[in-house]
C-alpha cells in the first residue's frame, strides 16, 4: 500500500537528519574557544585543574570516541554531568520537558482555535471589509515580536487588568484551572503569529478550493452553502493548512526560549539559556539535541498527517 | 404545457473590457421525455444557458432579461433558496470533466448519497448539523453507510443502475480509484439521485476516449427511456448530437440561429453557420478538402446592431445589417434566424441550399 | 551628410525617458500601482534607512550619552520626544540609531546567508545526483533545528559581539536562500534554452551564470526581503535575550529588555522600541509580500524562517 510505504520513507530518511543533529549538537561543545572546560572554569582555572577535568570528562580522547560515547549515553537516557556544576543534566532536563512540551502545545491549539476560522471567514467574505480587517490583523500579528507581545500582555493582563497569572508553571495534570490559567499568557504571546499564518494559509488555500470544479458540482447538487463551505471546501484546505500548523511548531519550539524567558517558566528554553550564561556547555549539548529531536518528531507525523488525510495518497 | 420553455434569457458578464452577452436573447423548449441538444463552438453560450437554466451564475455574470418556465415555475422570479431546493432535485447538472467534478476526498458513496439526503428523498436520513459544521471535520464519526444506511443502499443502487460493476465495493472507494468513464457514471448516478425530470449535460463526454463515449451516450439514453427523464445536452460534437438528441439548437454568438429535429437539421440545414459547421466534418465516403468557416467568433462585447454571422457568411447582403434578424419558420419545427428566409423580403435568394452562391438580390433603396 | 535616414529623425531619449521605459521601472510600476500596502511597505523600509544612513542629524542627542542626575526616566516631552531612560538616555536617539543596528546586522546576515546559500543552491540543483543529496541532507540537518535556537547555539559558541550575531543569523537563513536557489534552477534546468546551450558545448559555469542565474534572480530577491524582515527580528530578540548586540550600542530588543523591570512605571521605555521593531518589520513584510506576488506568483520562496 502506498501510506505504507510513504511513512516507511519518511522514517528511513529520519535518520541521517537525527544523526546529523547529534553531530552539531555534540560538536558545539568543541567549537568553544579554549575548549569547554576552561570555558566553563573560566578565570578560576589553573592548568592541573583543567587537565585534571580534561581526563576526568574524556576530554583528551579522540573525537569520534567522544562522540559515539555520547551517543550510547544518550540513547540510554544519560546526559552526563555539567562540568561546572556537577549536577546531573538528565534530571535537570527531565524536569524541564513538561512546561515545554504544554507552553508548545497550548499556543499550537491558541493558533488553531483562531487562525482557522479567522482563515475562513476571510476567504468566505474575500475582498470585502471583514476580509481587509483580518488580513490586517494577520500582518500585525505577524509582525509583533513575540517578547514584545509578551511583555504588553503582562502590563495589561498582569498589571494593569490584572486576572492572570504573569509567572510560573503549574502543571495542567495536577491542577487542571490553575496550570490553564498560567499558560494563558504564554500561549497567546508564542500563538499570536502562529495564528496569522494559519489563518493566511487557511485562506489561500480554501480560495484556491472555491474556484475547483467539484465546488459547482456540489452547488449543482443542491446543497446548501454552508455544508459546502464547512464539508466539501474545508475538507480539501486543511490539508496543506495541517502541514503549516506541523511546520510552525518549530517556530513555536524556538519561540519557547523567549516566551520562558520572560513567564519566567522552567522549561528547556530557560535551562538553555541559563546554561549558556553559566557555560555549561554540556547542558546545552543535551537542550539542543532535545528540541531538534521533537522538532524533527513532530515534522514526521505532520507528514504522516497529511499522507493519512490525503485519499489520494493513503490509497494508492 | 412543456417541462422547461425559455424565452428572451439574456445573461451577461461585467469584465474588464466591457459587457460580454454571452446568452442574447435564447427561446429554448424542452418537452417531457425528450432529448434536446445544444450545439455550438466555444463562446457560443451554450455552457452559460445551461448555467443560467440551473440558477449557478455567480458574479460578474448575471441574468438580465427573460423567463425561464419550469414545471410551470418562473425561475426568474423566484428565491435564490427555492432554486437551490430544485437542483439535484428536479433539474441536475453533470460537467464534462469527472475527475475534477467530483470531491477527491469524499467517498463516491458518500457524495451520492449526500444528494439523496440533501434533498430529503429519504425520511429520517438528513444531513445533519455536525455535518455542516466547521467541528464535523475533527470530529470522528461512523461511517455514513452505518448512519444512513437506506441512503448507502440507494446510492449503490443507483450505481449498479448506470453500469458501475462491483457497486458495493466501488461505493467506498475514492474518485482517484475510477477510471475516467466509470466516474462519469458515477457522475450521472448522482445526479440522478433526486430523479430530476429535467437532466443537463455539459459536454459529458468530451474528456473521455472515443470508445467510452459511446458507453456513456448509450446509458443516457437507456436512463431516458427507463425513467422518462428529459435531457439538456450541450455538445460542440455533432456526432453525439446524432446519437441521442430529438431535437437540436445551434447556437452562435449567444444567439440560437437554428433549432430543428435532428434528422432535418443534417438533411436539410438552413442557417449558413449550420450548413457551414457540416461542411467542416470530414466525410467518411470521399476524401475532399474540409471547407472550414472563415473568420472566428465574435469577441461578444458591442455586438453590433446586425446579424452575428454576417461577417462570415457567404449570403451576406445589405439586409442583414439591417437590425438583429429574428427566427423564421422555414417548417413545422424548424426555426432559423437568418433573413434568407423572411418570404416577405423579395430580395432574399430563395433556395440557399444552394451553396456558394451569393445572393444577388437587387437593392430597394 | 552622415545620417541619411528617410523619415524625419527621431529624438534619441533622454536618460529620464529611457529609465521610465526600463524593464526595472515597469516591474517596480507593477509592483507598487495601485498596491496600497506595497506603498506603505516601501514607504516605512525607506524611512528606516533614511533613519539609520541619517542617525547622526537627526539625532538630537548620542545615544550612549548618560545623564542619570537631571533625566532619569522621564516621560516624553519636547526636549525628549520619546522620554528618557534609567540611564537618562534620551529613547529618541536611541531608536533612531538602533534602525542602524538592525539594518546592518539584517542586511550583513542576509548577505552572508545568500553567499553561502545561493552557490550551494546552485551546485546542488543543477548537478543534481549525489552531490545535490549531500548538500540538501546538510540543509535538512540545520533546518531540524528551530531557527532562533540554532542562533543562539551559535552565540553561545562564538561569544558575544556584533560580528557573530551576524553570523549566526546569517548560518540560520543559509539553508533557505539554498532551498530557494535549487528549486529556481530545478524547474529552469529543463527549459530549452539551457539544453541548447549544452548542446552548443557552453561551460556549466557560463552556463550557470548566463542562463540559469537570471531566472533565479527574481525569487532570490523576494526571499532576501522576506529573510531580511526576520533577521531584524532575530537580531532583536538576540538582544532581548542578552545574546545579541552587546552594550553600551542601541539595540532595539536590548532596549525592551533592559527596560523592563521600570515597565510598570515608565511604559514609554518598553514601548517605543517595540514598535520601532513591529513596524519596521511590518514595513518589511508589506513589501516582501507584494514583491513575491509580482516576482513570484508561483510562491518557490519560503516565509516563515521566523524565529
Amino acid at each position: 500500500m502506498g501510506f505504507k510505504r510513504y511513512v516507511l520513507k519518511r522514517l528511513l530518511l529520519l535518520f541521517p537528519v537525527l544523526l546529523g543533529v547529534s553531530v552539531i549538537s555534540f560538536s558545539l561543545v568543541h567549537f568553544v574557544p579554549g575548549g569547554p572546560v576552561e570555558a566553563a572554569l573560566g578565570t578560576q582555572g589553573n592548568p592541573e585543574l583543567i587537565q585534571e577535568l580534561r581526563n576526568q570528562y574524556g576530554l583528551n580522547r579522540p573525537l569520534y570516541v567522544q562522540y559515539f560515547d555520547w551517543l550510547t549515553d544518550v540513547l540510554q537516557g544519560d546526559f552526563g554531568q555539567s562540568i561546572r556544576t556537577e549536577r546531573d543534566i538528565s534530571v535537570a532536563v527531565e524536569r524541564a520537558i513538561p512546561p515545554t512540551f504544554w507552553v508548545a502545545f497550548s499556543a499550537s491549539v491558541v493558533s488553531v482555535l483562531i487562525g482557522i476560522p479567522t482563515g475562513i471567514i476571510s476567504a468566505v467574505n474575500h475582498y470585502s471589509a471583514r476580509d481587509y480587517v483580518a488580513t490586517f490583523f494577520a500582518f500585525l500579528g505577524l509582525s509583533v515580536p513575540n517578547f514584545f507581545l509578551g511583555l504588553a500582555l503582562i502590563l495589561v493582563f498582569g498589571l494593569y487588568i490584572g486576572g492572570l497569572p504573569t509567572t510560573g508553571f503549574v502543571d495542567p495534570m495536577k491542577h487542571p484551572i490553575e496550570g490553564v490559567r498560567h499558560l494563558v499568557l504564554p500561549a497567546f504571546t508564542l500563538g499570536t503569529a502562529s495564528s496569522a499564518v494559519v489563518m493566511r494559509m487557511m485562506r489561500s488555500s480554501l480560495l484556491e478550493v472555491f474556484s475547483e470544479e467539484y465546488i459547482r458540482t456540489a452547488k449543482a447538487k443542491g446543497l446548501t452553502r454552508r455544508l459546502i463551505t464547512n464539508k466539501h471546501a474545508v475538507k480539501n484546505a486543511l490539508i496543506p493548512t495541517i502541514t503549516v500548523i506541523g511546520l510552525n511548531f518549530g517556530y513555536l519550539l524556538g519561540g519557547v526560549v523567549i516566551v520562558e524567558q520572560i513567564f519566567a517558566i522552567p522549561g528547556l528554553g530557560r535551562l538553555t539559556l541559563t546554561a549558556i550564561f553559566n557555560r555549561e556547555y554540556r547542558v546545552i549539548q543535551a537542550t539542543l539535541l532535545l528540541i531538534a529531536f521533537l522538532f524533527a518528531v513532530v515534522n514526521l507525523v505532520t507528514d504522516i498527517m497529511y499522507a493519512y488525510l490525503d485519499p489520494r495518497i493513503k490509497y494508492e | 404545457m412543456s417541462l422547461l420553455e425559455i424565452e428572451n434569457l439574456s445573461t451577461e458578464f461585467e469584465t474588464d473590457e466591457g459587457v460580454v452577452k454571452a446568452v442574447d436573447d435564447v427561446d429554448l423548449t424542452v418537452r417531457e421525455g425528450e432529448t434536446v441538444g445544444i450545439v455550438g463552438e466555444s463562446g457560443s453560450g451554450k455552457s452559460v444557458t445551461a448555467l443560467s437554466i440551473m440558477g449557478l451564475i455567480d458574479s460578474p455574470g448575471r441574468i438580465t432579461d427573460g423567463r425561464i418556465e419550469f414545471n410551470g415555475e418562473d425561475l426568474s422570479e423566484v428565491s435564490d433558496e427555492r432554486r437551490r431546493e430544485l437542483r439535484g432535485d428536479e433539474m441536475s447538472m453533470i460537467f464534462q470533466d469527472p475527475m475534477e467534478g467530483l470531491n477527491p476526498v469524499l467517498r463516491i458513496g458518500d457524495q451520492i448519497s449526500e444528494t439523496l439526503r440533501a434533498h430529503d428523498q429519504i425520511p429520517g436520513e438528513e444531513i445533519d448539523w455536525l455535518e455542516q459544521s466547521l467541528l464535523g471535520n475533527f470530529v470522528p464519526r461512523r461511517s455514513v453507510e452505518e448512519r444512513f444506511p437506506r441512503s448507502w443502499e440507494r446510492s449503490v443502487e443507483l450505481m449498479a443502475e448506470v453500469g458501475i460493476p462491483e457497486p458495493e465495493q466501488r461505493a467506498k472507494e475514492y474518485p482517484h480509484q475510477f477510471s475516467g468513464g466509470m466516474l462519469q457514471r458515477a457522475m450521472i448516478a448522482q445526479a440522478l439521485a433526486g430523479e430530476p425530470d429535467l437532466l443537463i449535460a455539459d459536454e459529458p463526454t468530451t474528456a473521455l476516449d472515443v470508445t467510452i463515449q459511446a458507453q456513456i451516450l448509450n446509458l443516457l439514453n437507456d436512463l431516458q427511456e427507463d425513467h422518462g427523464t428529459s435531457i439538456l445536452l450541450i455538445t460542440h460534437d455533432l456526432g453525439v448530437v446524432v446519437e441521442v438528441c430529438d431535437r437540436v439548437a445551434v447556437m452562435y454568438a449567444g444567439e440560437i440561429v437554428e433549432t430543428a429535429p435532428v434528422e432535418e437539421l443534417f438533411t436539410d440545414p438552413k442557417h449558413p453557420y449550420t450548413q457551414g459547421l457540416l461542411k467542416s466534418i470530414p466525410s467518411t465516403k470521399e476524401r475532399t478538402r474540409l471547407q472550414p468557416l472563415a473568420g472566428q467568433v465574435p469577441d461578444l462585447i458591442d455586438m453590433p446592431d446586425a446579424c452575428y454571422f454576417a461577417p462570415r457568411c457567404d449570403h451576406a447582403h445589405e439586409e442583414c445589417y439591417d437590425g438583429v434578424p429574428r427566427m423564421y419558420e422555414t417548417g413545422p419545427n424548424h426555426g432559423t434566424r437568418c433573413v434568407l428566409y423572411d418570404e416577405a423580403d423579395p430580395n432574399a435568394a430563395p433556395e440557399p441550399g444552394e451553396v456558394g452562391e451569393p445572393s444577388r438580390g437587387e437593392s430597394d433603396d | 551628410m552622415s545620417h541619411q535616414t528617410n523619415g524625419p529623425r527621431e529624438e534619441e531619449p533622454g536618460l529620464v525617458e529611457r529609465f521610465r521605459r526600463s524593464r526595472t521601472a515597469r516591474t517596480g510600476r507593477r509592483i507598487f500601482a495601485d498596491n496600497r500596502l506595497a506603498q506603505i511597505g516601501l514607504l516605512i523600509t525607506l524611512a528606516v534607512i533614511l533613519s539609520a544612513t541619517l542617525a547622526p542629524l537627526i539625532a538630537p542627542y548620542e545615544p550612549t550619552e548618560q545623564n542619570i542626575v537631571d533625566a532619569q526616566l522621564e516621560s516624553p516631552s519636547v526636549a525628549h520626544p520619546m522620554g528618557t531612560d534609567q540611564f537618562g538616555r534620551d529613547i529618541f536617539s536611541r531608536v533612531v540609531y538602533g534602525a542602524r543596528i538592525s539594518l546592518e546586522v539584517g542586511l550583513i546576515a542576509v548577505s552572508f546567508a545568500i553567499l553561502l546559500g545561493v552557490p550551494l543552491g546552485l551546485v546542488s540543483g543543477y548537478y543534481k545526483g549525489y552531490v545535490d543529496e549531500t548538500i540538501m541532507r546538510t540543509m535538512d540537518v540545520l533546518f531540524a533545528f528551530p531557527a532562533i535556537l540554532l542562533a543562539i547555539a551559535v552565540m553561545a559558541v562564538l561569544g558575544q559581539s556584533l560580528v557573530n550575531v551576524m553570523i549566526a543569523i546569517g548560518v540560520v537563513y543559509t539553508p533557505i536562500f539554498a532551498r530557494v536557489t535549487r528549486s529556481g534552477v530545478l524547474s529552469v534546468r529543463e527549459e530549452e534554452y539551457v539544453t541548447a546551450a549544452k548542446a552548443v558545448g557552453d561551460t556549466d559555469g557560463n552556463i550557470i551564470r548566463k542562463d540559469v542565474l537570471p531566472n533565479v534572480i527574481a525569487p532570490i530577491i523576494v526571499q532576501a526581503t522576506i529573510s531580511l524582515a526576520f533577521a531584524i527580528l532575530a537580531e532583536s530578540a538576540l538582544s532581548f535575550l542578552g545574546l545579541g548586540t552587546p552594550p553600551p550600542t542601541p539595540s532595539w530588543g536590548r532596549m525592551l529588555s533592559e527596560s523592563r523591570n521600570f515597565m510598570q512605571s515608565a511604559p514609554w521605555t518598553v514601548l517605543f522600541p517595540g514598535l520601532a521593531i513591529m513596524v519596521t518589520i511590518l514595513g518589511f513584510n508589506f513589501l516582501g509580500d507584494a514583491l513575491r506576488d509580482t516576482l513570484d506568483p508561483k510562491h518557490d520562496t519560503e516565509s516563515g524562517g521566523g524565529l
